[in-house]
């Protein structure tokens, strides 16, 4: 019995092959399913589609490492950024928009600052906010080793940055 | 025997004699109330009863003295109870809440200076115009999102701390460090060489990052104006030959860029170092020197050259001859020779030649 399954193994082993799928030529980035009723809430980022970056929209983060001549260390840029985006979408659960994917990060000389949109919607708590922005910008700055700002400015709830319902 | 008396002190107090006791008197519960009081009477003639008169046991509250969040809801349901309403934990926070800056402020009497000191992002509650930024499919129907909320205002650069009242403060405030411009050399752009025979030349790379540093802002290009150095004329060609390629014959400027050192003061220095020394090398005269050759020198010399012998040699005889010559024309023809042979050949120049050597000779 046991010998039998030694061939058998023996015999798919000699048969093994890549196993491949057709590939998907389907664009998938940009598009957005609409709702029978008009509800699903669209941002002006969301609605302009990837190839109208530079065009109708412009980029979530600023810096001078993609320019020529001045790519000292564009993998550095991209991490912080993730990082930034991370702590924030973290540390402000109740206050974000579109659940954080529209924060602008921007560079000026060894500054970063981190724009973009909150909400008070839910809990609107000044104090606290203010402590809670005084710690994310020294969390940052120590954790980046450079400066960080937040400049982001708060608005009464996510329909303030409906562009379109669909 | 005691665990009997026990029992039969247990069978005595059951829910329906407390009931009773409830609803007849209050007998039952004054021996418990003067417990709960702590008279010490009461302790007392605790201690001397028997257990069959009783010491009442304590109560067990399986269910909890409150309301249930079920049962209120229940009784609220049913009307039962009323609702409490309670404000919101946040409603300070929410009353101290003003309308917008822009809405607030006054445009005319302030200073916008004041208010938007440095660069920073936009924020549609400080600036008080009305700006529209985005693109519609038909901007007739529906015009460009508005002003708040809007992330592609907050995303681009902008200019409000630059503008022209805030430019002229800034430098009505930096005016105290400043001197004013040489007139003269305003007036006359030809003087700048003889009173600036130096000039230096460094770039500055401005890009951002955890480090701003950049390498090649080291670099400093020096251009001396060699004729302000005064050198005499076997100097000039030992500079010239010490120089190489960092002299320009044409323009007769000396380019000195120094890179090899960490930072721009030390390669600054560095060039000014090596302009001291190429000076001072160039002024020694050396022994060997004094070998030097006429088939050594940088450029064709007219004088002591076979060309001048014979030119002289043939006005003699022509004099001799009784024929008209010009003594200056050979000087003027020198100068043009000399320039003939030191650079390139064209045809108008050696047009030029005949015509010199035409004129020379009278012909």
């Amino acid at each position: 019995m046991l010998r039998s399954l030694q061939h058998v193994e023996s015999h798919i082993n000699q048969c093994r092959q890549i196993s491949t799928t057709s590939t998907l030529l389907k664009n998938r980035a940009g598009k957005t399913k609409s709702t029978s009723n008009r509800t699903q809430l669209l941002t002006y980022e969301m609605a302009q589609k990837p190839h109208h970056i530079g065009v109708r929209k412009s980029w979530l983060t600023w810096h001078s490492q993609n320019l020529e001549e001045f790519r000292q260390s564009q993998p550095l840029v991209v991490a912080q950024d993730e990082v930034v985006r991370r702590f924030i979408r973290g540390f402000f659960p109740q206050n974000l928009v579109v659940s954080g994917n529209e924060i602008v990060i921007k560079r000026r000389g060894n500054v970063l600052i981190v724009a973009g949109f909150l909400q008070y919607s839910r809990r609107l708590d000044i104090r606290r906010i203010y402590w809670m922005f005084g710690f994310a910008e020294e969390f940052l700055s120590i954790l980046l080793k450079q400066p960080v700002k937040l400049e982001l400015s708060f608005v009464e709830s996510e329909e303030t940055v409906a562009y379109n319902y669909i | 025997m005691h665990r009997l008396t026990h029992i039969g002190a247990r069978s005595k107090s059951t829910l329906a004699d407390k009931l009773r006791n409830a609803v007849g008197g209050a007998d039952y519960g004054k021996s418990k109330q003067a417990m709960v009081s702590g008279s010490l009477a009461a302790k007392d003639e605790n201690l001397k009863l028997p257990y069959s008169q009783g010491e009442d046991f304590r109560e067990l509250y399986v269910m909890p003295k409150r309301k249930l969040r079920g049962q209120t809801q229940l009784e609220q349901a049913t009307g039962r109870a009323e609702i409490k309403t309670r404000s919101r934990f946040d409603l300070m926070d929410r009353l101290a809440e003003r309308p917008p800056r822009s809405e607030e402020m006054d445009p005319e009497k302030q200073k916008w200076t004041d208010i938007w000191p440095a660069a920073r992002t936009f924020s549609a509650s400080v600036v008080p115009l009305p700006v529209r930024m985005g693109s519609r499919p038909n901007v007739e129907k529906r015009a460009p999102f508005k002003k708040e909320g809007n992330l592609e205002l907050v995303k681009i650069p902008n200019f409000l701390h630059l503008t022209p009242v805030a430019i002229q403060q800034h430098c009505e405030a930096i005016k105290k460090f400043c001197t004013p411009f040489p007139p003269e050399l305003l007036s006359d752009a030809s003087l700048t060489p003889s009173v600036l025979p130096i000039s230096v030349q460094y770039s500055t790379y401005i890009h951002q990052g955890t480090n701003i540093r950049d390498i090649r802002s080291r670099v400093i290009t020096m251009i001396v104006d060699v004729a302000s150095l005064k050198l005499s004329e076997n100097a000039l060609e030992k500079l010239v030959r010490l120089a190489g390629k960092r002299y320009n014959q044409e323009t007769g400027k000396l380019t000195i860029i120094t890179d090899r050192c960490h930072t721009r003061k030390q390669n600054q220095d560095y060039a000014h170092y090596l302009l001291t020394v190429l000076y001072h090398e160039a002024n020694k005269q050396e022994a060997w020197a004094e070998l030097k050759e006429r088939s050594d020198n940088l450029r064709v010399e007219f004088d002591g050259s076979t060309t001048k012998s014979k030119l002289e040699d043939l006005i003699e005889k022509a004099k001799s001859a009784g024929l008209k010559t010009d003594e200056k024309a050979l000087a003027e023809f020198g100068e043009m020779w000399k320039t003939y042979r030191n650079t390139e050949e064209t045809a108008e120049k050696t047009r030029e030649y005949g015509r010199q050597m035409k004129k020379m000779l009278g012909i």
